[in-house]
């Protein structure tokens, strides 16, 4: 066998392997494309993380935030999220101050549809409500320092987040 | 060796195969994500690794609820609140804390302001920089091209879309300008705004609607667009559409600019109410400018509104105020116009001589009934300016 002969044969795998490949790529990469395109890179729909405001601009105690549905409460440094969804069918908690003296800040959340009831640390204890309300995570916003509420994230109950 | 015909079908497989890497490799990387990365490296070299890496990836958006309207700007724009950018260059510098006290961009976004195309993810997309793009960026080049002084001149024309009712608008200069002299000038004894006003002229409550199609563009020799139509008409109404009775006010160029821009700011945009609060939605005339209106337009001068006397002339003792006060005021000229011309006023309005002869056969025609009800009224303006004046003299 001359030199020849063997290049033709070498350069016949070099090709089939090209066009297994090419064949390959060509269906292979509508796939990942499609499944790529079930990820959307935007949604019309509120942001699960907002900014809810300074954290030096919230009182002690808690604070409602109607847009987003959600009690942020302070205790000095520390900040902790209670969410207002009512966790049997989503209606908004109201809080209800039980103490009648200042210095009694007991509180609870009683859900108005179905007569679900909370503790202030969001236990459910009475009425058709399944589990606790959801905790959600906080932190500070690199750009301007305000408070961001993330929805995405909940936390365990006891969970604080410390300025 | 290859054939000439192999070597071809290789390089076009070659060829093919780049093209489709390429597309790919677009595909993977957006032109925001080389943004992200730069502003990722500012803030790293700025306020530390711990702050960088909490910046943001991926298409960022303000989603407007009320409007579903969303807009993509801080993909880029990425520096928009943060506290201590105020001196980066653009898109990472920090937006002046005033405007946003009012707009926080959380429920405003960016292109109700600032225009552009906000879903865009492409920066001559969003910018706009297409010929004929209906939204065109309004931004500092803009201002540029029409040479405004005024950097943020497109961006006030912007404000009075929904502050239109509003006498003044905070921070707004050249608006505020045109806003001042569409009262001062008297528009609205020829033209309905807000509907109210005369019909001589064309109704301009929604002039900034106005199809640009419909407009000449031969007499402009700067950019063909309907803002420059509208400041050329305005500094010469007559070259535009000679058939015009609209006076030359000889506004100065960036007068007439302020005027053009606040006619461009009369457009329909959908804005949901709640982006509204405390916006006064409806123009509330002060009684002042109901009565100088009224009077203009239905007292006892109203026929020297209705022939467009009161274009060049005031009649003062009947309210008539002209916008231009090109000639001499009407309320003396009984005992003008022997002065002047040597004649009774009688006389002289049969038969003018001089630029009224020319005035009275080509731009205002009166019957010679018409003359007749002209020097019954002028008569009763004298004797009220007569009566004015007494009891002028009287009152100390």
């Amino acid at each position: 066998m001359s030199k020849g002969d063997e290049d033709k044969v070498k350069r016949r795998d070099v090709i089939s392997k090209l066009g297994t490949g090419a064949v390959g790529a060509a269906f292979g990469l509508p796939v990942l494309m499609s499944v790529r395109s079930l990820v959307p890179n935007a949604l019309y729909e509120s942001p699960r993380r907002f900014k809810a405001g300074r954290p030096e601009e919230f009182p002690d105690g808690p604070t409602f935030v109607p847009e987003q549905r959600v009690f942020i409460f302070r205790e000095g440094k520390t900040f902790y999220c209670i969410s207002a969804t009512c966790t049997h069918l989503g209606c908004t908690v109201q809080l209800v101050r039980l103490g009648r003296t200042a210095a009694d800040q007991t509180i609870e959340f009683h859900c108005p549809c179905h007569g679900s009831k909370f503790r202030g640390d969001g236990t459910n204890y009475a009425g058709p409500a399944p589990r606790p309300l959801d905790y959600f995570k906080l932190e500070l916003a690199p750009d301007d320092g305000q408070l961001v509420v993330d929805m995405s994230q909940t936390a365990d109950k006891g969970w604080r987040f410390t300025v | 060796m290859f054939s000439r015909d192999r070597t071809l079908v290789w390089l076009a497989g070659f060829l093919g195969v780049v093209v489709c890497a390429f597309a790919v490799w677009q595909e993977m990387n957006p032109g925001y994500r080389r943004y992200q990365r730069e502003f990722r490296r500012l803030i790293e070299e700025r306020f530390g690794p711990e702050r960088a890496a909490l910046t943001p990836a991926g298409v960022q958006q303000i989603w407007i609820r009320s409007a579903n309207r969303v807009d993509r700007c801080t993909s880029c724009h990425l520096g928009v609140t943060w506290e201590g950018l105020e001196n980066a260059d653009l898109p990472y510098r920090t937006h002046s804390k005033k405007p946003l006290e009012h707009h926080p961009i959380e429920r405003f976004g960016c292109t109700y302001c600032h225009g552009g195309q906000g879903y865009a993810t492409k920066l001559p997309d969003a910018h706009g920089w297409v010929k004929d793009w209906e939204e065109p960026l309004l931004d500092t080049t803009l201002a540029k091209d029409y040479r405004v002084r005024e950097k943020w001149a497109f961006v006030e024309m912007n404000c009075n879309v929904c502050h239109r009712f509003e006498r003044e608008i905070d921070g707004a200069g050249i608006v505020n300008l045109g806003k001042k002299l569409i009262r001062e000038k008297g528009c609205r004894a020829c033209h309905i705004i807000n509907g109210r006003g005369g019909t001589i002229g064309p109704d301009l409550t929604w002039e900034g609607d106005k199809n640009p199609e419909q407009y000449d563009y031969t007499r402009i020799t700067t950019l063909p667009t309907l803002l420059a139509w509208q400041i050329g008409h305005l500094q010469s109404p007559k070259s535009f559409s000679p058939d015009t009775v609209m006076p030359d006010f000889g506004f100065k160029s960036h007068e007439a600019m302020a005027i053009a821009l606040v006619l461009m700011s009369w457009r329909k945009v959908d804005i949901p109410v709640d982006l509204l609060p405390g916006v006064v939605r409806k123009d509330v005339p002060t009684p002042e400018e109901l009565e100088r209106e009224r009077t203009m337009r239905e007292g006892e001068g109203k026929f020297f509104v209705e022939k467009t006397c009161f274009i060049c002339h005031d009649v003062s003792s009947l309210g008539i105020v002209s916008a231009t006060k090109i000639g001499p005021n009407l309320a003396l000229a009984v005992e003008d116009a022997p002065r002047r011309f040597g004649r009774t006023l009688d006389s002289f309005l049969m038969n003018p001589t001089g630029t009224m002869q020319v005035v009275l056969s080509k731009q205002i025609q009166l019957t010679d009934e018409e003359k007749r009800e002209a020097i019954r009224l002028l008569k009763l303006a004298y004797r009220k300016y007569k009566e004015q004046q007494s009891a002028a003299e009287n009152k100390p």
